[in-house]
């Protein structure tokens, strides 16, 4: 069941045939000191990922989901069977260029700022400085921690450590996306936001591998999952395939008169008898929370503005098409083409886009002149600056960086 | 022209442009122009560090130009770093970062702002960043950017900071409290040996801590673990954090380099022109040692060896060991000059066919160092006579002096004693009452003015930076497999070890292990295993014998010259090969790891 504010329903294409994690066999023995197996954390494991997929890893604490994931990622090497990425292993550099990856834990560094993490993360993908500049930017204001760019890491709310987190998965634009609990210390706003991510990377035909004990978000987003126990896989399919009971039916209707309905619930009696249940649909918390949550907001109510709520408003927007259409908008940046003067152009709205006007220019100078003397300015000096520079009748219309991200994604094409 | 300028917002759109880079205005007033910025703390700070320096020198009477030098570095490092005053400034006002505009000044950065209606551009909104540059090739932007790393968490956790604050304090005040023998020569050595050994002393143990924490903190609290998922392989990790160690090692060997060597300058002014001369010719000076040729005695010894053989009661004796014997008999003779004798042989010193023209009118250095068979207390001395050169265009130059045993004593002699194809030829005569014995190897040394000291300084420097390059790699190699407990102690025991190389010269010179004679020292019969034991020993004792030759401290003290060869000698054998054994296997262990196992 779909509510207003629950999932918005995506179009997305059907995911390819391109296989691209492949496990045959995998196993995994940890050993002790003296080499005597002590653990067999993951046990003759197959599985396939497919290009385009949300793909789910289920299990409890200790079933051998993160160690697939590491050897997935080359950080564990298997003790028999093998483990293929993009048909490579995971352990060639080629591979990993192509992988982001947001462990369950922040494993950033606590010292580097917001900005300095993107920056030394994109030098690793060997960007130029203008591209992960630009990156960096569109990335931060993704994950909505304009406010914090500043602050180091180790400052951060566990919340904003996810946030730089997938932020910094994203850097190098990854074919696969492996998220371990991406949605662990979130608000709900921020689940919400990091699910509509994780859409609209799979409609751009990104692989997505999720990890979660959220089972709710892994059957709003996942198209297959594997379930794991004791280092076995013990379920595998589509999520229609394995939750689908097609020994029952379920009738939804608007609200009826009690006779129609005693009428019904008698006919249905008559041919199965009293297996029959009737009660009044619920939609879940998260959906409820978040429906609360939008028109408090559309009151102007406040309870303190956070990062998470900036993220929504810049994400999400006004309705699921806005929200699409805008989380498309910042990938489509990111996407772009190392940065180049025809490209550099199209980041623009048409009026910031266009050169700064010098007359323009000349005249606001002259306006803000009495208040910020020059020569403090020019020798050294922090200009102070006059309160709220130019009337607001002398400035343009403010820019709506919706309608550029729009345009943008207008331009490159949507996928 | 245009500038590059932050704005920063409060929360009334109040807005101030401050311009980025380095401020003219903040080189020129330094701590003023931090106390005009409202931040008192740091400007008080500043000032305070500044007043405490110059006081330092006022006390020690360094000339004039120092303490220019040191407002200059104040100056400088108050000019580079006006950006973050600024942005503290403007953020303990309650401004935050809007964005960066390039700009013709800080009203035309706030304009364009206001023009597009005081929401930045996309473009404007990125902070500039001290990442890698783009000249940097990209298969290298990995490993200077974990270099920027290492640096930066050194910077963060204030490692710099107590690292320049301990190498400051040692150069200061270790000239200060130790005794010398008064003389301008002795303070100059003393200054040079003990402030050199602290700064190599410091920088070899923070080097080792922080190679060992920066490699094993890392994995033990995962970070490493994110890098290790992205693009770089982990050679090029290992190698990132290697050069960013190195880089603060080199700066932090220049900053406290450059406090010795002015201070040792300063001393100038208070000396007297004689012993300033003395000190200018015997400790500030780069001289190259040239040893006496040792002639060849094998035919001797072999016709000497022949003779003993026929000796009934030696000719059941091991053959080795005779021999051996045989030879410390011959060079004995060679190295003993009995009371009131001349040497039978000559001193040949070969100091290169263009010495002669190279060294006239200047003085050159005998170093000589004997011993006694018999102890004679530390105050005895001997009276020596030199006869110098002597050709068919030139006489020879007779001269006598007096020298106590076992330490080294100098004397100079005229340059132009050396012969046209630039050997020069010395005849000792032992003046006093007992044998002496003149080593061959380094017993007597001429020493050659090579190099001005300012640039034998430099590359005396030069070889702690090397050394210091191979403790780090000790220390990333300990880190590569251990903790960093483990890999801290691990890297102290193999520095030990190293040092120790005493067993392994042992068991080279007995020619292996097992069936060694008591008799002779040397093994009866060569095995396999006794031949691959010296060859591993063997090889491990030349390399650290190789290592450890390289002594600049003891050679800038002492006026040695530290030639570019040795420099080049010690990076390839120091840096290159001991360092790059070291680093090779770190960096296989480190690939073949696996990262993230569970604990």
């Amino acid at each position: 069941m779909t509510t207003a504010s629950a999932l918005p329903s995506f179009s997305r294409p059907a995911p390819s045939d391109e296989v691209v994690v492949r496990a045959v066999g995998l196993t995994k023995v940890f050993k002790d000191f003296w080499g005597r197996p002590k653990a067999r954390a993951v046990d003759n494991v197959d599985f396939e990922i497919r290009r385009g997929e949300i793909f789910g890893l289920l299990g409890p604490n200790g079933s051998g989901k993160s160690t697939t994931i590491k050897m997935m990622l080359g950080l564990l090497y298997p003790t028999k069977g093998h483990i293929t990425v993009f048909n490579q292993s995971p352990r060639d550099v080629r591979t990993k260029a192509r992988i982001g990856f947001l462990p369950e834990e922040s494993y950033l560094y606590r010292y580097l700022t917001a900005g300095e993490t993107l920056d030394f993360f994109g030098s690793l993908f060997q960007l130029d400085s203008a591209e992960r500049r630009q990156r960096t930017e569109q990335l931060i204001e993704m994950v909505g921690l304009n406010q914090a760019r500043s602050r180091t890491v180790g400052e951060f709310s566990k919340g904003m450590q996810r946030r730089i987190g997938i932020a910094q998965a994203l850097i190098n634009d990854p074919d696969l996306i492996i998220l371990d609990e991406p949605t662990a210390g979130l608000d709900p706003l921020g689940c919400r936001e990091v699910k509509d991510l994780i859409v609209a990377l799979a409609r751009r035909g990104k692989t997505v591998i999720l990890s979660s004990h959220l089972l709710a978000d892994v059957e709003d987003l996942c198209d297959r999952v594997v379930i794991y126990y004791g280092g076995r896989i013990h379920a595998q399919g589509t999520l229609h395939e394995l939750l689908a009971r097609p020994d029952q039916v379920r009738i939804t209707s608007p609200i009826v008169s009690r006779e129609t309905t005693e009428k019904v619930v008698s006919l249905l009696r008559s041919e199965v008898g009293d297996k029959v249940r009737l009660d009044n649909p619920t939609q879940n918390l998260e959906s409820y929370f978040l429906d609360v949550v939008e028109k408090a907001r559309a009151q102007g109510q406040t309870s303190g503005a956070t990062s998470g709520n900036q993220v929504a408003q810049f994400i999400r927007g006004g309705s699921a098409e806005a929200a699409t259409s805008q989380v498309d908008a910042v990938l489509d940046r990111l996407t772009r083409p190392a940065a180049s003067p025809t490209n550099e152009s199209l980041v623009s709205t048409p009026v910031n886009a266009a050169p700064v006007d010098e007359s323009k220019l000349a005249s606001l100078i002259r306006t803000a002149e009495p208040a910020a003397p020059a020569a403090p300015t020019t020798t050294g000096g922090a200009t102070p600056e006059a309160p709220a520079a130019a009337p607001p009748a002398a400035a343009p219309k403010p820019v709506d960086l919706s309608q550029a991200n729009d345009k943008l994604s207008g331009l490159l094409g949507r996928k | 022209m245009k500038r590059r300028y932050e704005i920063y917002t409060d929360g009334v759109q109040n807005r101030i442009a401050v311009p980025t880079g380095f401020s003219m205005l903040a080189f020129l007033l330094g701590p003023v122009w931090i106390l005009l910025q409202r931040l008192w703390v740091e400007g008080i700070a500043v000032l305070t560090a500044e007043a405490l320096l110059a006081s330092v020198l006022y006390v020690n009477r360094v000339p004039w130009p120092f303490h220019v030098g040191l407002g200059l570095g104040f100056g400088l490092a108050v000019g580079f770093y006006a950006r973050h005053l600024r942005e503290r400034s403007a953020e303990r006002r309650g401004f935050e970062y809007t964005c960066t505009v390039d700009a013709r000044d800080g009203a035309t950065a706030l304009a364009m702002l206001v023009q597009v209606g005081g929401v930045p551009l996309p473009e404007w909104r990125a902070r500039h960043l001290a990442g890698v540059p783009d000249f940097a090739p990209k298969n290298l932007r990995a490993i200077f950017s974990v270099a920027i790393l290492t640096l930066k968490a050194a910077i963060h956790y204030r490692f710099v900071l107590v690292l320049l604050f301990l190498l400051i304090g040692a150069v200061f005040v270790l000239p200060g409290i130790i005794k010398h023998d008064g003389t301008a020569t002795g303070f100059s050595q003393i200054l040079l040996a003990y402030t050199l050994t602290a700064i190599t002393g410091l920088l070899g143990f923070s080097s080792l801590w922080l190679a060992c924490g920066t490699l094993a903190r890392d994995i033990e609290d995962m970070s490493l673990f994110l890098v290790m998922v992205k693009p770089i392989p982990r050679w090029q990790i290992w190698l990132g954090k290697w050069l960013g160690i190195m880089v603060l090692n080199v700066a932090m060997v220049a900053i406290s380099g450059t406090i010795v060597f002015g201070l040792l300058h300063a001393r100038a002014r208070q000396l007297q022109p004689a012993p300033l001369a003395k000190r200018r010719n015997e400790i500030l000076v780069a001289r190259e040692p040239v040893g006496a040729e040792i002639p060849n005695i094998d035919p001797e010894v072999e016709k000497e060896f022949e003779q003993r053989r026929r000796d009934p009661a030696l000719s059941q004796m091991d053959p080795l060991f005779v021999k051996k014997q045989v030879r410390a008999q011959l060079e004995g003779r060679l190295q003993a000059v009995p009371a009131g004798q001349f040497r039978p042989l000559p001193y040949i010193f070969n100091l290169g066919p263009d010495a002669r023209e190279r060294f006239k009118d200047q003085s050159l250095f005998v170093r000589i160092r004997f011993f006694t068979p018999e102890y004679v207390g530390m105050d005895a001395s001997f009276d020596h006579g030199w006869e110098i050169g002597g050709s068919k265009q030139r006489p020879a130059i007779r001269m006598v002096n007096n020298f106590g045993p076992d330490v080294p004593s100098e004397f100079a002699i005229p340059g132009d004693q050396i012969e046209p194809d630039g050997r020069l030829v010395l005849r000792y005569a032992n003046l006093g009452a007992l044998t002496v014995v003149v080593p061959l190897q380094d017993g007597i040394q001429v020493l050659c003015p090579e190099a001005p000291f300012a640039v034998n300084f430099a590359r005396g420097l030069g070889v702690i930076v090397c050394w210091l390059g191979l403790l780090t790699a000790v220390g990333l190699f300990s880190a590569s497999f251990l903790s960093f407990p483990v890999a801290s102690f691990v890297s102290l025991a193999i520095l030990v070890v190293g040092l120790s190389s005493g067993t392994l010269k042992q068991v080279v010179e007995q020619g292996g292990i097992i069936g060694v004679s008591s008799e002779s020292g040397t093994i009866v019969e060569p095995s396999l295993f006794n031949r691959a034991s010296v060859v591993v020993y063997g090889s491990a004792y030349w390399v650290l014998n190789q290592v450890s030759s390289f002594s600049p401290v003891d050679a800038l003290a002492t006026g040695r010259s530290i030639t570019w060869l040795d420099l080049a000698r010690a990076g390839f054998v120091v840096v290159g090969i001991a360092g790059g054994a070291l680093g090779a296997a770190g960096m296989v262990i480190l690939t073949r790891r696996e990262i993230a196992l569970p604990t």
